[in-house]
């Protein structure tokens, strides 16, 4: 058995060892609550020790980047420096520096840590067709055209979704904005 | 793009809310937990390998609701009645039909409950699976592919120093 403990996320209470047998119907002893735990051989492992840098032992041996008593264990695939077990980022498709690494989950290009998307293509097709509610102001479908051609190369959604929607989008507000338009022309030349 | 990705196999398992909503998808060696909340998609994922258990709570949400939206139909349908009235019976029908189908489909979608993935150093609710039975769904699709990640490894078999084999004429030698 681990050290690891199960809780109820009802009361926190910690769970018998008899709901180790996956997947049991059960119910918590503090609280009464209905559960199905399900617990994988992860939970019995004992936790990774931490792995310290290794020393550099020989002249000549290739040291980190960063730690010049460290011996080097891998090579970072975006810049090509040195790096020690401690500032080697390993990830499914290569080894990266802390910086690297950093970098590239803030600018979405390793796909295995990029944590959101903005929708722009949602967001053109919505204030077009808020601008049709008030298509005699044709600032808002101007508003959606200039964010639409802004944000035209922005990586899509990660799900099923093509640009058909910008393009809608994009296409509505030129709509709205020459209508717009032609509408205040004719109210100035009817004034005229 | 994830539906043409021949890696990412969505689940049958789709979660919505007032706001949101959310959908799961699993790749060879994690699950991927898309969630939409206005015009935003966060991407959440978690690795089989560090999956240490999955624990369903059932809830009283649904005893509530159901009591609620019984309420509901039946003051709804009773009060116009009352009035004999040929525009209340009309709002009242509507508001009966409003209610009636809320209950029914909370009756058919089952027990509310929430549930949760215990990794070392998380503890995380999933995002919109708030039904007994569709947590129950997801349990059983992550089971297989959580086993195959965390399946033991056979132990190598320890190394044994091999003795030279003595020959006959070893034998007669010594």
């Amino acid at each position: 058995m681990a050290g690891a403990i199960l809780e109820c996320p009802s009361c926190h209470a910690p769970l018998p060892d008899g709901l180790d047998v996956a997947p049991t119907i059960e119910r918590c002893g503090a609280c009464n609550t209905r559960l199905r735990v399900a617990t994988f051989p992860a939970f019995f492992k004992p936790p990774p020790e931490a792995q310290p840098g290794q020393t550099a032992i020989e002249d000549g041996e290739a040291t980190c980047f960063h730690h010049d008593q460290k011996r080097a264990v891998a090579t970072c695939d975006a810049c090509g420096k040195f790096l020690c077990q401690l500032c080697d980022v390993e990830l499914p498709t290569g080894h990266f520096c802390t910086q690297c690494f950093e970098q590239g989950a803030r600018k979405g290009k390793i796909a295995e840590v990029e944590r959101s998307r903005a929708r722009y293509d949602t967001v053109v097709l919505m204030l077009a067709v808020l601008g049709l509610l008030f298509w005699t102001v044709p600032l808002l479908p101007l508003g959606a055209l200039i964010f639409g051609i802004v944000k035209r190369n922005a990586p899509p959604s990660l799900i099923h979704r093509s640009r058909v929607r910008l393009y809608v989008g994009m296409t509505l507000a030129v709509i709205e904005f020459i209508g717009g338009c032609a509408f205040w022309i004719a109210i100035w030349a009817s004034n005229k | 793009m994830l539906s043409k990705d021949p890696q990412f196999r969505k689940l049958k398992i789709r979660g919505a809310g007032l706001i949101g909503s959310a959908s799961y998808w699993l790749a060879p060696d994690h699950l991927l937990i898309v969630t939409i909340d206005g015009y935003t998609e966060r991407y959440r994922r978690i690795y089989f390998r560090d999956i240490q258990a999955i624990i369903i709570r059932r809830t009283s949400t649904w005893i509530w609701l159901t009591v609620a939206l019984s309420a509901l139909t039946i003051v709804a349908g009773i009060l116009p009645m009352s009035t004999g009235e040929i525009e209340g019976l009309i709002s009242g029908g509507i508001m009966v039909a409003g209610f009636g189908s809320g209950l029914a489909f909370n009756l058919i979608a089952g027990p509310t409950c929430s549930c949760r993935i215990v990794t070392a150093v998380q503890n995380r609710d999933l995002p919109h699976i708030n039904r007994w039975r569709k947590a129950n769904r997801l349990l059983e699709a992550l089971q297989n592919e959580i086993s195959r990640v965390q399946r033991p490894t056979p132990a190598a078999s320890p190394e044994v120093p091999v003795e030279p084999i003595s020959t006959a004429s070893d034998q007669a030698t010594a």
